[in-house]
């Protein structure tokens, strides 16, 4: 018996994900939770992991497929022996037969714009008509057939909506009046607008850019779509300041280098992994900055916890995996466990949960180069820290200029919570930390 | 016709089968500008209903009420000598009208340049069908098939057709009148036939084994019929089982066996067989694909009629109840739209019921018996036409006109109808259902005067009045 596979549960609040490989085929023997395919999710690529050991014996899906989860995505046969696979692979993964141009004199439009060609024999059927809907005789909803039609073409669910005629019967008024109060909720974000992302939602209609030459269009993927969403809310909604300051690393690098001389490669010690402890320290000392805003309660969220989030630069986009409870925890336990983080996400391996939760976040760009930026606060956290190059600069030393190594930090805050000052006395505690780690130990 | 001496190997969309579902599909996706290719074993399309079903049925029925309203037409006054009938002129002008529908189909196939395949179809595979035509088999690759091969008539275990005992198919065929003439089964179609074959001259008896005729129809109006067929049938026998059937040289001898088990026999010159009919879902090679049967046979299907391999659809009798053309007409729309890629669903509020016997039965949506059965709370206006003056300028007084909404919102949530012309009626009922009305919707609606539409005003009046 071929038993389902299914897209588990892979978070909290993700309903679906896009099939972004395939990875077995039909007829692949696989052990027991080797991957099968990997799907991008809201938070995360997943792997999905064979559920049991055996053959494949169809799949269900194709790559750039969205599947909610729960959906049965492959069909295996367990059991160690493989079986020759019942389904010819070609009746799964057809050569997409072209339809064919029918050269009919006058093919009736059968829609406002151009007629769309008949999907091709087994093509996936995104119909966009919920079928689970479809009901008959007296489940039907109380609406005219053209009204049900007028629904089903806006994608409205008419059994949602409240007929005013007699006896509660729906008119296109009622159809209409559902749709202009969905969207009022969506442009006041009392609702969200499902799959999309609100932050486009204030986007002015583009020009032609075909106009001025050849474009390529490229959909978003998801972690490029959640970034817009995210930084565009940010941007629009918290007044934020950034402040620059610089601290001198020199000793602490001379530490670091040092300490990297006898660490095996797991527990490099990064300038990272000091400036979570040091940060961490800080939102101690300074607890307004580990925060959250409720302005519709009119409260001010203060987590007893500390999880600082770090910025990760991977080719699919950037990604905030958090290191849990770093108040707690020693830098060389920070480091190894900073250390097998940032691998995990760059090879994409982390998991949504791994980026849940973060309190403050780190964004270090130093290894890149530049001399100061501006973070963008990752709401609802309250405060961001960026770091840029260190270099090595004259300092006045009280007699003379000596060369000190520097290195340059930009502390964006929301300045609804957090005030001038504070923010000015928060980077400097984390200046002095870094100069003087004694400091740590003397404030922390 | 369009047959084709190189049948061709690759279709855009493929019909199997040519009765009311498989036309209706066809020319609506051609319309729709898909390339079609439809696969039917008869010169013309037309299936069960035409060439033996519907039509041909309410030829028969249409001398039926000459000859009856002849005969009843001495209570007013007006007496006609005892009708001859020749029964051979008769066939032939059942046949003629048969003839001249099917036909028109047939030009439209070419007309509509449609490839017609004259063959019996069968899946090879998901995406290829085998073809068997008089020139050979060949095989036919589509990128999508709407299957509608419809049913046929059941017939008792152990019993085959023959000179006197007849389906409906035989009895359609009409090769002569016999004197006596035994229907086995209650249900809308032996009762047809068994009208018509009154009506030209058999005695007729009808055995049925449940308590009523028409089982799950309301029973308002099956008393309504009954106490008509009384007087035209010999003997209505009801709880009654056919126990024997034997053909002999001078008829069909017959034993009954009623509740109490008590045997009676009888023999008759023919027999008609109508206890049902059943998909044809047989030799289609359906197990070559996903395709998938429910229970009773039926093909399963979803909201777009389709099947377990999405690009392939079932509608009409093999698609599940009720075996009704005009249901299959609904699904071949959905069916060829959702071809085209459009997003149609098969959602009615109602399929209309008829049953065209004198008098007529007709209802849709909820029946009376059916809310009693769920404990559905309805709220019913049932008119006797008795009151109604265009029934009584016809020489009838029998027929009525039942309501039934929904008691909160007065909504209609069915309607029934017994009576001439109740067939014609029913279309009134089955648009308000779909519009949504409600009683004040019909009783505002200005009927004709006068007509026997008016009864379904006066029975909104009796729940709504202004």
């Amino acid at each position: 018996m071929a038993q389902d596979i299914l897209v588990p549960e892979v978070s909290d609040g993700v309903t679906e994900g896009t099939v972004i490989s395939v990875v077995v085929a039909v007829g692949d023997t696989v052990e027991v939770d080797q991957t099968l395919l990997e799907l991008e999710t809201d938070k995360a690529v997943v792997a999905l992991p064979a559920p049991f050991a055996g053959v494949i014996t169809e799949i269900k899906v194709a790559e750039g497929d969205t599947v909610p989860i729960g959906a049965v995505v492959m069909l295996g046969e367990p059991g160690g022996a493989a079986a020759p696979a019942p389904a010819a692979p070609a009746e799964t993964l057809p050569a997409p037969a072209a339809p064919e141009p029918t050269p009919r004199p006058e093919p009736l439009p059968p829609s406002p714009a151009a007629a769309p060609p008949p999907p091709p024999a087994d093509a996936p059927f995104d119909q966009a008509v919920d079928l689970g809907a479809v009901r008959g005789g007296d489940q039907v909803a109380p609406a005219a057939p053209s009204i049900r039609r007028l629904a089903r073409d806006l994608g409205v669910d008419i059994h949602q909506v409240q007929g005013t005629g007699p006896g509660g019967r729906i008119g296109e008024d009622d159809v209409r009046a559902f749709v202009r109060a969905a969207l009022g909720q969506i442009r006041s974000g009392a609702a969200s607008p499902g799959g999309e992302f609100a932050g486009l939602h204030a986007q002015r209609p583009l020009p032609d850019f075909t106009k001025w030459g050849g474009v390529t269009v490229e959909p978003l993927s998801k972690v490029r779509q959640i970034t817009a969403d995210a930084m565009s809310y940010a941007w629009s909604t918290v007044p934020m300041v950034t402040q620059h300051d610089k601290a001198d690393i020199t000793d602490l690098e001379t530490f670091r280098r040092n300490f990297n001389l006898k660490a095996p490669d797991t527990a490099k010690l990064t300038m990272t992994a000091i400036l979570i402890k040091v940060c961490a320290a800080a939102l101690r000392a300074f607890p307004q900055f580990n925060t959250s805003l409720d302005l519709a309660r009119k409260e001010l969220i203060f987590k007893n916890y500390i999880h600082v989030g770090v910025a990760v630069d991977t080719p699919g986009g950037l990604l905030v995996p958090v290191v849990r409870d770093a108040d707690t925890k020693g830098i060389e336990q920070l480091a190894v466990e900073l250390n097998e983080l940032a691998a995990k996400t760059r090879e994409r391996r982390v998991s949504p949960a791994d980026m849940e939760g973060g309190t403050f976040t780190i964004s270090n760009l130093g290894g890149i180069g530049g001399t100061a930026f501006d973070p963008i606060v990752y709401a609802p956290q309250v405060a961001i820290l960026g770091v840029s190059r260190s270099a090595l600069q004259p300092v006045w030393g009280g007699t003379d200029f000596v060369p000190r190594n520097v290195m340059p930090l930009s502390l964006t805050y929301d300045h609804r919570v957090i005030d001038g000052a504070i923010g000015a006395r928060f980077l400097r505690w984390i200046c002095a930390a870094l100069e003087e780690p004694i400091n740590l130990a003397m404030k922390g | 016709m369009s047959e084709q001496n190189t049948p061709p190997t690759k279709t855009q969309l493929v019909i199997v089968g040519g009765g009311p579902g498989g036309y209706h599909a066809a020319f609506k996706a051609a319309a729709l500008g898909l390339e079609v290719t439809i696969v039917d074993p008869e010169a013309n399309p037309g299936g069960v209903c035409l060439h033996r079903g519907c039509i041909p049925s309410k030829a028969l029925l249409h001398v039926a009420k000459l000859v009856s309203e002849a005969r009843e037409a001495a209570e007013i006054g007006v007496e006609f000598a005892a009708p001859k009938i020749d029964v051979d002129k008769v066939r032939a002008w059942k046949d003629e009208v048969v003839g001249k529908l099917t036909g028109a189909l047939g030009q439209k196939v070419v007309k509509e340049k449609l490839t017609h395949l004259r063959g019996m179809a069968r899946f090879k595979d998901a995406h290829t069908l085998t073809v068997l035509t008089d020139d050979g088999e060949s095989e036919l690759a589509f990128e999508q098939a709407i299957v509608a091969t419809g049913s046929r008539p059941i017939m008792l275990p152990g019993v085959a057709t023959g000179d006197r005992i007849l389906d409906s198919t035989g009895a359609l065929e009409l090769a002569d009148v016999p004197a006596s003439l035994l229907v086995v089964g209650g249900g809308y179609i032996g009762l047809e036939l068994g009208s018509a074959y009154a009506a030209l001259g058999s005695t007729v008896s009808v055995v049925e084994m449940t308590n009523g005729l028409l089982p799950g129809c309301d029973r308002d109006l099956v008393s309504t019929l009954k106490r008509r067929l009384d007087k035209k049938f010999d003997k209505i026998m009801l709880n009654t089982k056919l126990a024997e059937m034997k053909e002999t040289d001078r008829g069909v001898a017959v034993a009954f066996e009623d509740k109490k088990g008590e045997r009676t026999e009888q023999t008759f010159d023919k027999v008609l067989v109508s206890i049902g009919r059943r998909p044809n879902t047989e030799n289609l090679g359906l197990e070559n694909t996903k395709i998938e049967l429910d229970e009773k046979g039926f093909v399963k299907v979803d909201g777009q009629r389709r099947t377990a391999e999405p690009h392939v659809f079932a509608i009409g009798d093999i698609a599940g109840e009720p075996m009704l053309a005009h249901k299959a007409y609904g699904e071949a729309d959905v069916a060829a739209e959702a071809a085209a890629g459009r997003k149609a669903v098969y959602e009615p509020r109602a399929i209309p019921a008829v049953v065209f016997t004198d008098p007529e039965i007709a209802w849709c949506g909820l029946t009376e018996t059916e809310a009693r059965a769920q404990k559905i709370k309805i709220k019913t206006a049932k008119l006797p036409w008795r009151g109604n003056g265009r029934t009584l300028t016809l020489g009838r007084d029998d027929g009525i006109t039942k309501l039934i909404v929904d008691p909160e919102s007065d909504r209609l949530l069915g309607m029934a109808v017994a009576g001439p012309g109740a067939g014609e009626l029913i279309a009134e009922g089955v648009l308000a259902l779909e519009m949504a009305a409600v009683s004040e919707d019909l009783r505002r609606t200005i009927h004709p005067h006068p007509t026997l539409s008016e009864t379904v005003y006066d029975a909104a009046g009796m729940l709504y009045e202004p």
